[in-house]
């Protein structure tokens, strides 16, 4: 009766083991497009979980768009009358349109800063540039162009110095700018790169660092607080430490290696870098 | 006057040298076994994919038979010693041993798949949980307590082995079984003619010296290595290119040939188990060497996987070499204890079918973004499987006569188990397309894994590791008492 038992456990474990090998084949996948903005929103996501037979999941992908916006195609047209009034010294009319861009997007190009000159009495030079974003403009201290597209309201993370880090060439992609950063000869670190990302939500950007940055480095983790930022310490254990935050959907991670081998001893001075980005 | 007993007569003072000397002799074979067989396992990885599989094999039968030689002192003497029936036996075990084993893993290495971490698994941990469950079918009429603690000591040798080779970097390319599952069994074919050869071998050989049946074995071994050598063309380009690897890796398979069979006869196959498993601990502390040195520079190994799984395959690999100890029969019988003792067993097999690891692909194509998740069950999970392995160790040493040693390194493999965590039995996934999977670690791709909590391996562990203290006070206690006793004798 024993081995009867037996044999009909070890018949039921294979018949159990052949279902769920059946069954484990399913993957959760994102699928959908998101649309992005010229000049950096994202104007449509429709990027959803659906679950699919492994052999079919490379056929589902996140696509993405970079289009201008009726919004931004609206401030552009404003903008280029606006300048055009400048260059005729009709500031009057400048001021009106330059007021209706504020209005529709209070960041757009030197929209603000005009007008605050000519609610100062004073007359703005006229922005000659082209009057859209994807023309880019030379970088004036690094050894490349600037980042244009929806990647250009990043630039501001990754300058040209801090700290006495001196900027190489951006590397810039659709949604991230990376940036290595030759070290000062006193430094603790031999090798350092700033990385931003712009995500859909800080939702979205948290759940990347839980997945990827966590647990690759998970060691000596501690909170920081830098300029009423919360920002999140961690070393590989052995060579890398990074200190990222995440400011409303953008990711901002700095990278280092230590020269020393001891990851953890470069925490004041990504935190002092922090401080550079972030004042 | 060492060892020698209470009456000390000059037989049994000569029989207790002898007893004393013979355990020398297999330590130093058993040492020379595990050292040989990593080396051989290295070279299989490093020089079988980038040579022609018969030059390879054609040298290591060469190097079998110089080595088998030069150890018989006076070859055509012990062979002259066997019959005709030990011979021809002892020339098939060669064809077996000394040929088959590296043709079938060089043939499969010189496709260039599957990847090293892979084929260590398969013939390190697979040779090993093999050579348990020979010796396990050996034993079993003998000592049943013993051959469950050969066959748990397999798996766990096996898992563990797994754990440590699958945390050698990360992403790791292991995934045995996933992409080239025909070539990955031809591996684990290759070990049964291990197996099967040493045991042949050593029947070859019956009562006489093995020496005689070595030289048989490896000039069979030789004869079939020249002639596909030959059949190949003879060709001589690899051999000159990297004249001291194949030195290396000839002098390291010959003294497998000439040990396996010694530590088979002297402690049986699971013993000879014992040690093929060790391999990857041998090979990681190279890896390690190499990192402090500089010659390969950094290695992404994972420490705490590689740590924990190593306590995972020691403890294996000692209760594989305990299971051909020489030890009277045990005397526990089965009773409530042993059938509670089987109780973490079963709580493992449930936690095999439940969530265990979440996987995160990320990987940036020309078509867009991919982003895919999946979970892994326990089955799919090193940790998953060292629960299994380590509630089948504590069910099985709870019947070991002497237990002591294995437990204690069960007990700290079950310690730091919760390392093993988000180690996955497989990276790449079945059905999954390679045009995805080519890009983790890259610029354009990453993979992450989560460990999940699956409250049936956890139960399993720490009842694993509550049956392996009640085990190694109970043996304790066992073994305190005769002292006490023959205290109070005196």
């Amino acid at each position: 009766m024993p081995r009867r038992l037996g044999i009909a456990l070890a018949i039921a474990a294979v018949m159990g083991a052949v279902a769920l090998a059946g069954c484990a084949q399913l993957v959760r996948v994102e699928t959908g497009t998101i649309v992005t903005c010229t000049y950096g929103e994202i104007t449509t996501d429709t990027v959803h979980v659906i679950e699919v037979p492994a052999d079919q999941a490379a056929n589902y992908t996140v696509t993405r768009e970079t289009t201008t916006c009726p919004l931004h195609l609206k401030a552009e047209a404003l903008y280029a009358e606006a300048q055009a009034a400048i260059l005729a010294s009709d500031l009057e009319a400048a001021k009106a349109k330059l007021a209706e861009i504020v209005a529709l997007d209070a960041t757009f190009r030197r929209a603000r800063s005009e007008l605050d000159a000519i609610n100062a009495g004073k007359t703005p030079v006229p922005d000659t540039g082209s009057t859209t974003p994807s023309a880019g403009t030379t970088d004036t201290a690094g050894n490349g162009k600037l980042p244009v597209g929806p990647v250009a309201n990043l630039a501001g993370y990754v300058p040209d110095s801090v700290a006495g880090y001196t900027g190489q060439p951006v590397n810039a992609d659709v949604f991230t700018l990376a940036r290595e950063y030759a070290p000062p000869a006193n430094s603790p670190a031999d090798y350092l790169v700033i990385v931003v990302e712009q995500y859909k939500d800080a939702k979205a950007a948290q759940a990347d660092v839980a997945a990827d940055i966590a647990p690759r480095y998970g060691f000596g983790v501690s909170k920081v607080n830098v300029a009423g930022r919360e920002m999140r310490f961690g070393t590989d254990g052995s060579r890398f430490a990074t200190l990222e935050w995440n400011d409303g959907g953008i990711l901002v991670v700095i990278e280092a290696s230590s020269a020393a081998r001891k990851p953890a001893d470069l925490k004041s001075t990504l935190v002092t870098l922090a401080g550079g980005l972030v004042k | 006057m060492h060892g020698v007993g209470w009456n000390g007569s000059a037989d049994e003072e000569r029989s207790e040298v002898k007893a004393v000397a013979d355990r020398r002799g297999t330590v130093a074979w058993a040492a020379l076994l595990g050292l040989a067989f990593a080396t051989f396992v290295g070279m299989a990885v490093q020089l079988a994919g980038r040579v022609h599989a018969a030059p390879l094999v054609g040298a290591l039968a060469l190097g079998a038979f110089a080595v088998a030689v030069i150890g018989a002192g006076r070859p055509l003497t012990v062979v002259a010693s066997m019959d005709h029936r030990g011979q021809l036996l002892a020339a098939v075990a060669g064809l077996l041993l000394v040929f088959g084993v590296p043709a079938v893993v060089a043939g499969v290495r010189m496709t260039e798949a599957p990847t090293g971490s892979i084929v260590v698994f398969w013939m390190s941990g697979a040779w090993a949980a093999l050579a348990a469950l020979a010796g396990a079918g050996l034993i079993w009429r003998r000592s049943r307590p013993r051959a469950a603690v050969a066959v748990a000591g397999g798996l766990s040798a096996l898992v563990g082995v797994a754990a440590v080779v699958a945390s050698w970097e990360r992403p790791s390319s292991f995934s045995p079984l996933v992409r080239f599952p025909s070539q990955e069994l031809a591996i684990l074919a290759a070990g049964a003619l291990l197996i099967a050869g040493a045991l042949l071998l050593t029947r070859a050989a019956r009562d006489a010296k093995l020496d005689g049946a070595l030289v048989c074995a490896t000039g069979a071994g030789a004869v079939a290595g020249l002639i596909w050598w030959s059949l190949d063309g003879m060709s001589t380009g690899a051999l000159l290119e990297k004249p001291v690897e194949f030195v290396i890796a000839a002098v390291a398979w010959g003294i497998v040939c000439i040990a396996l069979p010694r530590v088979v006869r002297s402690g049986g196959v699971a013993r000879a188990g014992a040690l093929m498993a060790l391999a990857p601990l041998l090979l990681t502390t190279l890896i390690v060497v190499e990192q402090f040195v500089g010659v390969a520079g950094p290695q992404p190994m994972i420490v705490t996987g590689v740590a924990a799984g190593a306590l995972v395959l020691l403890a294996g690999s000692v209760a594989l070499w305990c299971s051909g100890s020489a030890s009277p029969e045990s005397r526990v019988r089965r009773s409530v204890w042993w059938w509670l003792a089987l109780l973490p067993l079963a709580a493992a097999v449930v936690g095999l079918a439940l969530p265990s690891v979440i996987a995160t692909a990320n990987v940036t194509k020309d078509t867009g973004r991919f982003v895919g998740s999946w979970t892994l069950l326990g089955w799919e999970s090193v940790a998953g499987l060292s629960a299994l392995a380590l509630a089948a160790l504590a069910g099985a040493l709870a019947r070991a006569e002497r237990p002591i040693v294995p437990a204690t390194l069960a007990l700290a493999a079950c310690a730091g188990w919760t390392l093993l965590g988000d180690v996955p039995m497989h990276v790449l996934k079945a059905g999954l397309a390679p045009g995805i999977e080519q890009y983790y670690g890259t610029e354009y791709g990453s993979i992450a894994f989560v460990a999940v909590t699956n409250p049936w391996s956890v139960a399993a562990v720490a009842l694993a590791a509550s049956v392996l203290v009640v085990v190694m006070v109970v043996a304790l206690r066992r073994t305190a008492v005769p002292a006490v006793a023959a205290k109070n004798e005196r």
